[in-house]
């Protein structure tokens, strides 16, 4: 058997390079001496590596160089390719690479075509010795792992000939299975050695001639003949792949068990160290790289002073060992991690090395990834056993493939393998060792993106539970089992370890891991709160941990409050904390109590402000009123980056007893009101939508006053029917908590407190009525009607006793007067905000309205005063705000008919001297006109004084008078003026029973208008102002003529007033008046001479 | 075993002769050791009279035979010394040269396996650099045997490339001051390729069947010995070789 033929492939050694004799202690290695025949010896190694056993090769390199050339000139015109796919070719580097694999390939060609025509003769010595020197090419160490791939690939499928010849014994080649198998390992090279024992040692197994766990144990065994990380990878992975494809796994019940070829167990014990094996090599290639660089920048650091340092492989040498001190399993993986860095920084001295270094380590790394798959393969082969059930997965496989994981240290294998691991086996099984698995996670290195992981592992325990066509009995099984597992729980309790243990883990992982457990717990319970609480829970923790220990120095410095930092992990933060206000109800989520605790992770000035945002909008979406006080106490504390500043400290729930919880804190929130004050002039007023700020500033304030706008719509959110007392408790409760909020944000959160405590006034006024109704049904209605009524109303209440309704009556009351004390309060809040003076009165207006509309004619009073107490103080400044304001208060004040005349009076006399002082004359004007109105009630017959009226009108007349004599107002204007002041002249005209004006005065107005618009138009017409006014003047003189016919359509209804333009005090009670006032009116218009 | 001398002479022709000798020789060369005299390495030497002086005038055949001779040593052909066996037939001539004829024998002898035959276990290194254990399963092989060993990688802090297990023969012809000896590469076989890291364990299964060995040969009729060495060679990156020699006992189990 001569095979010295095998041996051809082996290149030539070079007789050069130095001896190194082993011996202990023996370490003078005399580099200097050998130095040049070193050099030399490492040259002519290049060369020959290549050889093997090829003659052609430089010939063949240089035609394939020319021919690269042309190609790359071809693209550079065609332009068809994209411009990546051109870059890639035009880089030297693949475009050296292509070269020699299509090199490389021609080799392979070559040689598969002898061999094949050797099998074809039946020549087994001369296919062996063709299909060695094919193999040979993957010798080679210049192909990047993506083209070795393809060499690969086509040598496997040329190999496939060979194994088919050797399957063929007797006829063919007359050797048995076992011969061949000896044979084939008189190869001197180990690479084609290994190919072909995996090829033959198949061909072993089949023929049943060896046994198959025998076969394979050897195999893998002496697979570790390679440790190159790529050619071993390759090798291993031709291995697998032969194995599996021709079903050479002994499995549980297959023929090959039978036959006693071995047991499941062997096939496992093949796999995983086949899988250890390959993980290592993989591993192994990141080391690798990292030391290949550090190799490339010595040398170009020596070179570049000049001396030929002492061969850098002396410094590989200790640079390798540096990383020695590890413990054992690490070292497995290849030595010398750390220290490669180190001197990565010592040499890399030029910033250009860095960067092409970081180049070429990206480059790496990217090639590295391209091969995870095939270390992943093995795992699925794992799987796909029959014979690995759910016991012998726990028990076998799964601790050593996590052995394996976890001991790897590597961050690029770890998350890849965990995620291959869950998606390769079935979900129970993941069900049964849920926890082996994720303790394992707890090893990884702590910079593994482990939420990955999770979110893997939870998708495939779902799985379990959510796998299609199954009976409805198999799912309660299924669902019980899952249940008993309790997977949250270890999953949570997991993360904690995690969290706990891994100091320097991000904050993001530690948030994402959270997340995609809240996403596992909502997909299998979707309606189980305590799991999504359980979670935020989670979350607080695991921070608080984390951040206990490893930020002390910045925890001392900062404020007491941590928030996260990193942006990216508050985003995730807040995607989750939105995931339970987007699946359960409001009232659901805000059971979570846990909650608040993950909400304070966030810095409430930006994260937790929208997350709070989400909530309250959530809150504002839901149909359901805010009714339990309980509720609404969380809600605050979930929303409390929204109701205060982060830097108020203050935010407390103070006694909701306490009457005036402003006098205890005046001290503060006079200091607070100062600050807003500065605040306030910065960003100018929000009232009249400008803001003085540049643009930056108005975006800001613009959406921090749709924040607080949402805030306040919550308000109103507010409502419990039929329980007062809660409803008084909340309403307090939202006082105190707005006012904790600073100016900024009372300025729009307190007009909804101040309407909503109106509100609830409202109700409780309607309900009292309700209640009188009932008592005391109408006497118009017969008793069925009654009856009815009754039972419609209140079906189950039976009609209260006297001293029940007492009891009721006083409760009322007192709900009352607490409900318009907060009223009193939010709008006394309200109106000293800088700025909100005018709405401010007008809810002191509104608020005095309406108490006088209940007949509490003191309280009426009060707000009134307050009213004008705020006019008088706060809208000093600003003429057109204190004529709108007075316009207000008039139009309030004239509704009011409860009030005591004294204070009334007092009242009317306020408004008629502060119209006096208006700033304009037209506002002055107007304003008396509108006093007018004040003593004229429609409702009310007490409040009747035509000669107040009659004062008011003269005044009005008079100042219009002043008007068109004084320099500041123009023609047109003063025409207004008039026709206003016949406007209201002509109300008062038609009211049958006012004596305030007679027809005189109305005709006089008329001819004085007319002649002022005869005598003015050619002159003033073209103003836009005196046009107005003369379609004014128009539209009343259409008025007066419509009124006029109405005598002859008395039965037509009143279609009077419709064109007219009245300011104020349009009634409509006074508009659609009886027939028998406007047949009045009419009558007395017709005594008018237009 | 009888064997035949056949005399043929030309036809018609008569050769006189002083009688016919056969003799079986086994003899030792050193081709540096040109000193001795004429037959000083023979270690072995019988003559058999096959025929009395007279005439051959037609062909005959005369049996032979050399019977319980002892072989105690191999034929061997090496560089600088070989051990031949041969029948020698002198036809002894008064006036003419004697007419020689001569015969190889290659001998082969077939030993028992030893008794004791322990595994080759060393830690080897070069200190702070490289630490190797290597382990063959034994120290002395038959011819067809395989060696089959591993070797553990204590401590690397050199860029291996690669690992090669070599079969060395040594020939040493002479004895004492005058000794030389002749290295030869018979095998080289490639047992590992890339970079071991430390822990690794690399197999070895090196079958001797396809090489050219012969069973260690020692002192020779006090002339040469031939002694085979496996030699454990690593070549690192930059080309420097460090290795391991150690000697193995060859023997032949079986003749074929």
């Amino acid at each position: 058997m001569d095979s010295s033929s095998f041996m051809g492939a082996l290149s030539a050694t070079n007789s050069a390079a130095e001896y190194y004799y082993f011996a202990s202690g023996n370490n003078n290695n005399n580099n200097n001496n050998n130095n040049s025949s070193s050099a030399q010896a490492a040259t002519n190694e290049n060369k020959s590596l290549r050889g093997g056993g090829r003659a052609d090769d430089g010939e063949a390199g240089e035609n394939h160089r020319a021919g690269g050339n042309e190609i790359q000139e071809e693209n550079l015109y065609a332009a068809r390719k994209t411009r990546e796919e051109e870059e890639e070719r035009l880089s030297p580097e693949n475009r050296e690479q292509n070269v020699w694999l299509e090199d490389a390939l021609s080799v392979v060609k070559k040689h598969a075509f002898h061999m094949k025509r050797a099998i074809e003769e039946n020549n087994l010595r001369d296919s062996l010795k063709n299909a060695s020197a094919m193999l040979g090419e993957l010798r080679t160490r210049q192909l990047s792992p993506k083209r070795y791939y393809d060499l690969w690939h086509n040598i496997a499928f040329e190999l496939e000939f060979l194994r088919e010849f050797f399957v063929n014994k007797e006829e063919k080649h007359g050797r048995s299975a076992m011969e061949l198998y000896e044979l084939v390992q008189h190869a001197g090279n180990v690479l084609p050695r290994l190919y072909l024992l995996v090829c033959v040692g198949c061909v072993y197994v089949e023929s049943r001639e060896g046994k198959a766990k025998d076969v394979l144990r050897d195999l893998v065994e002496m697979a570790k003949g390679c440790q190159h990380p790529v050619h071993g990878l390759f090798l291993r992975a031709y291995l697998a792949q032969t194995v599996k494809g021709r079903g050479l796994l002994p499995d549980t019940g297959n023929e090959l068990e039978k036959s006693g070829g071995g047991t499941v167990e062997d096939s496992i014990e093949f796999t995983l160290s086949n899988f250890t094996e390959m993980n290592k090599l993989w591993v192994r290639m990141e080391r690798f790289n990292r030391q290949q660089q550090q190799q490339q920048q010595q040398s170009g650091s020596g070179g570049g002073s000049g001396t030929a340092t002492p061969g850098g492989a002396a410094g590989g040498g200790t640079g390798g060992g540096e990383g020695e001190g590890h413990g054992n399993n690490s070292e497995a993986y290849g030595s010398g991690s750390g220290h490669g860095y180190e001197q990565h920084q010592q040499f890399a001295t030029s910033r250009g090395i860095i960067d092409s270094t970081q180049l070429e380590r990206d480059r790496r790394e990217k090639e590295r990834l391209e091969l995870r798959d095939i270390v992943g393969k093995n795992l699925t082969v794992l799987s796909q056993l029959e014979g690995v059930d759910i016991e012998t997965y726990s028990e076998n496989v799964l601790p050593r493939v996590l052995e394996q994981i976890v001991n790897c240290r590597d961050d690029v294998a770890q998350p890849y393998l965990m995620i291959a691991l869950a998606q390769a086996f079935p979900s129970e099984y993941h069900l049964a060792t849920c926890d082996d698995f994720l303790s394992a996670v707890c090893s990884l290195k702590p910079t593994v993106q482990m939420s990955a992981i999770f979110t893997s592992l939870s998708e495939r325990l779902s799985l379990y539970l959510d796998e299609p066509d199954l009976s409805e009995e198999e799912k309660t099984t299924r669902r019980a089992e899952f249940d008993e597992k309790n997977c949250v729980k270890i999953f949570l309790n997991r993360a904690q370890e995690i969290a706990n243990e891994n100091r320097e883990m991000s904050a993001l992982e530690i948030v994402q891991i959270y997340s995609s457990i809240a996403d596992f717990a909502l997909r299998q319970y979707p309606n189980d709160v305590n799991k999504m609480n359980e979670v935020l829970l989670g979350v607080a923790k695991a921070f608080d941990a984390h951040n206990v220990t490893s930020e002390d120095e910045t925890r001392l410095s900062m404020s007491p409050q941590r928030y996260i930092r990193d942006q990216r992990a508050v985003s995730a933060l807040v995607k989750l904390l939105a995931i339970p206000l987007e699946t359960f109800t409001v009232d659901v989520a805000l059971s979570l109590h846990a909650f608040p605790k993950a909400l304070k992770l966030l810095n409430p000035e930006t994260a937790g402000r929208d997350c709070a945002l989400a909530i309250v909008r959530g809150v504002l979406k839901s149909e359901k009123p805010l009714s339990d006080v309980k509720t609404v106490e969380t809600l605050f504390k979930f929303i409390a980056p929204l109701l205060r500043d982060s830097d108020n400290k203050s935010y407390e729930m103070t006694d909701l007893n306490t009457e005036s919880p402003m006098k205890g804190s005046g001290d503060l929130l006079d200091a607070l009101s100062l600050r807003e004050e500065r605040r306030g002039k910065t960003r100018g007023n929000i009232n009249n939508k400008k803001s003085s700020d540049g643009d930056e500033g108005h975006e800001e304030t613009a959406q921090f006053a749709e924040e607080q706008m949402d805030v306040a719509k919550l308000l109103h959110k507010i409502h419990c029917p039929n329980d007062w007392d809660s409803q008084l408790h909340l309403l307090k409760l939202a006082k105190v908590t707005l006012f904790s909020g600073g100016e900024k944000r009372m300025r729009f959160t307190l007009p909804a407190l101040c309407y909503s405590s109106m509100r609830f006034a409202k109700e409780l006024l309607s309900e009292r009525e309700l209640e009188e109704r009932k008592q005391h049904p109408p006497a118009k209605m017969n008793d069925e009607d009654a009856a009815a009524a009754g039972k419609l109303m209140e079906e189950d209440k039976p009609k209260r006793t006297l001293e029940e309704l007492e009891i009721f009556e006083k409760h009322l009351q007192t709900t009352l007067k607490k409900t318009l004390q907060i009223t009193h309060q939010s709008a006394e809040r309200f109106s000293e905000i800088p700025g909100c003076a005018e709405r401010g009165l007008v809810a002191w207006s509104e608020a005095g309205m309406f108490a006088d509309s209940a007949k509490l004619s003191d309280i009426s009073y009060e707000f009134f005063e307050r009213a004008f107490e705020t006019f008088d103080e706060k809208l000093s400044s600003d003429s057109r705000a204190q004529n709108r304001g007075l316009t207000y208060l008039i139009g309030a004040l004239q509704t009011c008919v409860h009030l005591e005349e004294e204070n009334r009076d007092a009242l009317v006399h306020h408004c008629a001297t502060f119209a006096n002082r208006l700033l304009r004359r037209a506002d002055q004007c107007a304003a008396a006109a509108n006093c007018a109105h004040l003593f004229w009630s429609l409702k009310s017959t007490a409040i009747r004084d035509s000669e107040g009226v009659k004062k008011c009108l003269n005044k009005a007349l008079k100042i219009a008078n002043q008007a068109a004599r004084a320099l500041g107002v123009s023609p047109g204007e003063s025409l207004g003026l008039y026709a206003h002041v016949l406007n209201k002249h002509l109300y008062f005209f038609e009211i049958e029973t006012c004596k305030a004006v007679d027809v005189e005065t109305v005709q006089h107005l008329l001819d004085a208008i007319r002649e002022m618009i005869q005598s003015g138009s050619s002159e003033h017409g073209g103003t836009a102002a005196w046009r107005d006014a003369e379609a004014y003047f128009g539209k009343i003189k259409l008025d007066i003529k419509n009124k006029r016919k109405i005598q002859n359509e008395t039965t037509g209804g009143s279609s009077v007033g419709e064109n007219a333009e009245r300011s104020i005090g349009g009634d409509e009670s006074s508009r659609s008046s009886s027939s028998g006032s406007s047949q009045f009116a009419s009558e007395r218009y017709r005594r008018l001479n237009l | 075993m009888v064997l035949n001398v056949l005399f043929s002479t030309v036809p018609g022709k008569r050769v006189e002769h002083l009688g016919v000798k056969i003799e079986l020789i086994g003899r030792v060369e050193a081709y540096f050791d040109r000193s001795g005299r004429e037959g000083d390495g023979d270690f072995l030497s019988i003559l058999r009279e096959i025929e009395p002086p007279g005439t051959l005038s037609e062909p005959i055949s005369k049996p032979f035979s050399f019977k319980s001779v002892d072989f105690p040593n191999e034929s061997y052909n090496g560089k600088n010394a070989s051990l031949r066996v041969f029948l020698k037939v002198t036809v002894v001539r008064s006036y003419a040269s004697n007419i020689v004829n001569e015969y190889k024998l290659w001998v082969r002898n077939v030993r028992e396996p030893p008794e004791v035959n322990n595994s080759i276990k060393m830690e080897v290194g070069i200190e702070d650099c490289l630490h190797i254990e290597f382990e063959y399963s034994k120290a002395k092989y038959h011819l067809r045997d395989a060696i089959i060993g591993k070797i553990f990688f204590l401590l690397v802090r050199v860029k291996i490339k690669r690992m090669e297990i070599e079969i060395r023969r040594r020939e040493i012809c002479g004895l004492g001051a005058n000794a030389h000896g002749e290295n030869e590469v018979i095998a080289k076989f490639e047992v590992m390729e890339g970079a071991p890291v430390r822990g690794e364990c690399i197999p070895v299964r090196l079958f001797l069947s396809p090489y050219d060995l012969t069973p260690t040969y020692k002192s020779v009729n006090n002339k040469f010995s031939v002694k085979y060495y496996l030699n454990l060679v690593l070549i690192d990156d930059e080309d420097r070789r460090y290795f391991k020699q150690q000697e193995i006992i060859l023997y032949r189990s079986e003749l074929l």
